[in-house]
């Protein structure tokens, strides 16, 4: 017995660029499948299917410079917020100028991501992939939801002391879901790079990662100048107030090693685009 | 074909095998399967091994016919095919001699 709405679901569970390559012609054999096997293992066998469909593609999408710019970009950006929290408290001209560099860098690097993205947001206002705007509404719901979580945290750490378990509580909160709004921002990105069809100006993609990882390597080198100037310069507030307060050196050195494990990724991919010689693939092949 | 699949091999061979004496689609791969060798394979497991060998290049999909797609075997598939039957029949030759020299 053929049943249409089950073979719809079934085939809705594969990833879209499995649905437009092979989804018609699975439909087809679904439903002559359907009247003679058991309904249960067929189902039970097509969702094993769907789930290696979406993970082949994941392995080959985490292959792309792209898509590992993308998630370094992330991690540096986590980075970057744990460096504006540590830097609140620093102060002194000597540091003022390894800052600026760092701040101008980020910038820099991280708006190079943006500027390869061009073209595929360029191709969603002109409706060319209207499905694919569910990715960016999903990471502007996650960057909402934080906020949210950011009131609660500060409702829940309200009138304790800085150690306290609802402070520290409170604190971990903030950054897991933190780590979360970044990986879905990142996956998200990813996800619309490759499902919208629409490649980028030749020298585009290896210009703009190169510029990331550039960029992400001043940052790095300024937070690492920065480091050693507010130290020998003995300009850190020792203090322990405010919410996400943290001894000084522990929590500049995690910092540094996000920063230059981040930077590796970024000169990683960009030594890969730029290997594969300019070239202006979609993100999924 | 066995080092390149993992445990997508054993089915992969099906496949090969099935289409070595003509196109097939989707459907008719899995009853000819089921005919020949007893095996039955699923849907997801047809087209997990259906995408992993047109991307090698072993086997090609041939305009669709209504909904269904044919497939046939691709010459690199043929000789992967025919690779793995020799080294089967290599290993069944020395393990049914083998069991001769000790079985009563």
């Amino acid at each position: 017995v053929t049943d249409p709405l089950l073979v719809r679901v079934l085939v809705a569970c594969y990833p879209p660029t499995w649905r437009r390559r092979y989804g018609s012609e699975y439909a087809a054999l679904l439903a002559d499948s359907l009247p003679t096997a058991s309904r249960s293992a067929l189902v039970v066998n097509s969702l094993g299917g769907a789930l290696d469909a979406r993970l082949t593609l994941m392995g080959v999408a985490m292959r792309s410079p792209l898509t590992v710019a993308i998630w370094a970009a992330g991690l540096f950006t986590v980075a970057g917020i744990g460096f504006q929290r540590i830097s609140e408290h620093v102060g002194g001209t000597a540091v003022r100028a390894a800052f600026v560099v760092l701040v101008v860098a980020a910038l820099g690097g991280l708006a190079s991501i943006v500027a390869v993205a061009v073209p595929v947001l360029l191709a969603m206002l002109r409706g060319r992939s209207a499905v694919a705007w569910r990715y960016p509404l999903i990471a502007a719901g996650a960057i909402a939801a934080w906020f949210g979580v950011l009131a609660g945290a500060k409702t829940i750490a309200r009138g304790h002391s800085v150690h306290s378990a609802a402070n520290v509580g409170a604190v971990v909160l903030l950054v897991v879901a933190g780590l979360a709004v970044v990986a879905t921002v990142a996956w998200g990105a990813t996800a619309t790079l490759r499902d919208v069809e629409a490649p980028a100006p030749r020298g585009l993609r290896s210009t703009g990662l190169a510029v990331l990882a550039g960029g992400m390597a001043v940052a790095t080198a300024a937070n690492l100048v920065w480091g050693i100037a507010a130290l020998n310069a003995h300009v850190v507030d020792q203090s322990h107030g405010g919410l996400l307060d943290t001894p000084f050196l522990p929590a500049w050195i995690v910092n540094l090693v996000l920063m230059t494990v981040a930077t590796a990724l970024a000169a990683g991919a960009s030594r890969r685009q730029l290997n594969a010689g300019h070239e202006a693939l979609p993100i999924s092949r | 074909v066995s080092d390149d699949l993992g445990r997508w091999a054993d089915p992969s061979l099906l496949v090969l095998a099935s289409l070595a004496d003509g196109p097939k689609h989707g459907y008719l791969i899995t009853q000819d399967v089921e005919a020949s060798v007893g095996v039955r394979l699923g849907p997801g497991t047809l087209y997990a091994v259906v995408a992993r060998l047109e991307e090698r290049g072993l086997i090609e999909g041939l305009p669709a016919e209504g909904r269904r797609r044919p497939y046939r075997i691709t010459a690199a598939g043929a000789q992967a095919l025919a690779g793995e039957a020799a080294r089967m029949r290599d290993l069944a030759t020395l393990t049914l001699n083998r069991l001769r020299l000790v079985t009563p």
